[in-house]
């Protein structure tokens, strides 16, 4: 038996090993190689693409770790009191009040039709989105809604000419629509003019979009333009003046 | 007939040359050829595994980003607030009409000779105005001013009426529309 194996291995076994061979091979090929050259083939972007996406992530990160700073809150500030989020009435008249004061053009009427002032605001708090909420950029509006005032005043050409440089540099933001000036004949000088006015409000964001979804830029211009809005004095300064201002009455019930 | 005699037994010493060329052959090429695949296989193992860890690892760091970014929800609110508050004040000072600028321009008018009766701006840079001018001569001189200024600041300029007084002052109306140039 075994000389015959002997045999058979010299006599064939020049074909028996490469063949063997071939096939354990071909084996490890179809079951191990195949199967890891495609497992490597469909992760090696994904590990590019998980690489770019962790970047991205930690750049929001940083930026939202640094929305806290002194700055930004500055800034939501400043940008609050020229934007505000509601219809406030009184902090509109308080302002164009204000404006009267400081330029000397007197004021004889304000139509302010607020319409509905149940606050827009009043909904929930921003929220985490869920994977199918829209991507952050979509959750803003990009324009303010408006709130139109007429007003008829008086005043001389200096005074008004104050008036209509203050009104667009000033917090809470005005927008003069047209301007209907009549001169006085007898005095050059004198004069009287009907505003139609607008004044902004906007309701904040109430979803955030994805924690996936890349933060939207503010942009040097937009910088820019929020840095200059600090220049602008505020002249609705009297809702809160008047708050500091009210009598409170008995603070200690007991005295 | 004589009988014939058969050999049964097997030749195991002499093997076929050709046999033997082969199993050189085999023996020469064989080993490094399983040595190349064996290093193949092996990179490729090691990669996947590398791969894997690293998929893992990269995991790891996107769910823990994540979790911290979801913490800061309340700061992405406010930087998203801060966001639109600048889109809307951008939008709205871009499209500004600087009406104090225009209403001194018109008003500077007035050393021409002109005095304004009254005065309609609106946002679109229309202006309709109304002038009191004692003469003919400087009715001239006011339209020669106005009109001096016309390529630079108005698209159009139109006559809307004029009213000749018994003291021989006129009274005209003049329609404006004027190249905005946007303030910020």
């Amino acid at each position: 038996m075994k000389r015959i194996k002997k045999f058979v291995w010299d006599r064939y076994g020049f074909i028996f090993l490469p063949v063997g061979s071939g096939m354990l091979i071909l084996l490890i090929t179809l079951n191990v190689l195949l199967p890891k050259v495609d497992f490597i083939k469909s992760n090696q972007n994904l590990v590019g693409q998980k690489k770019i996406q962790l970047e991205a992530l930690k750049k929001k990160l940083a930026l939202l770790q640094s929305v806290t700073s002194e700055k930004t809150t500055q800034l939501l500030q400043e940008a609050e009191t020229a934007l505000p989020q509601t219809k406030d009435a009184s902090s509109l008249l308080s302002a164009l009040d204000n404006l009267s004061g400081t330029t000397q053009l007197v004021i004889d009427s304000i139509n302010l039709s607020p319409g509905i002032v149940s606050t827009e605001a009043a909904r929930p708090a921003p929220k985490v989105a869920t994977d199918k909420a829209k991507p952050a950029v979509s959750v803003i509006s990009q324009t303010a809604n408006t709130l139109p005032i007429v007003i008829t005043t008086h005043g001389t050409s200096e005074q008004l000419r104050n008036f209509l440089k203050q009104v667009q540099t000033t917090r809470p933001l005005f927008d003069i629509q047209t301007a209907e000036i009549s001169f006085s004949l007898e005095s050059s000088d004198s004069l009287s003019a009907i505003f139609n006015l607008n004044a902004y409000y906007l309701p904040p964001i109430v979803e955030i979009g994805e924690i996936d979804s890349q933060l939207p830029q503010i942009t040097d211009e937009e910088q820019n333009i929020l840095a200059a809005l600090a220049s602008y004095p505020e002249t609705s300064s009297l809702s809160a003046g008047v708050n500091q201002n009210l009598p409170t009455g008995k603070t200690n019930l007991f005295k | 007939m004589p009988s014939r005699e058969i050999n049964l037994s097997f030749d195991t010493r002499r093997p076929n040359p050709n046999v033997v060329e082969t199993w050189k052959f085999i023996k020469r090429f064989l080993p490094p050829v399983l040595g190349i695949y064996a290093l193949i296989l092996l990179g490729v193992l090691g990669y996947s595994f590398y791969l894997t860890r690293t998929l893992d690892q990269l995991d790891a760091s996107l769910n823990q980003t994540r979790e911290q970014i979801k913490s800061l929800a309340r700061n992405e609110g406010m930087y998203l607030v801060l966001k639109q508050k600048a889109q809307a004040v951008a939008f709205i000072q871009k499209n500004r009409y600087p009406f104090a600028d225009q209403f001194a321009f018109y008003k500077n008018l007035e050393l021409a000779g002109g005095i304004l009766n009254n005065l309609s701006l609106n946002g679109a840079g229309q202006t309709t105005f109304t002038v009191h001018i004692d003469d003919t001569p400087r009715l001239d001189g006011y339209i020669n001013v106005l009109v001096g200024e016309a390529t630079q600041k108005f698209h159009s300029v139109e006559l809307n009426s004029i009213g000749f007084n018994p003291d021989g002052s006129y009274n005209i109306g003049l329609n404006v529309s004027e190249i905005v140039k946007k303030s910020l």
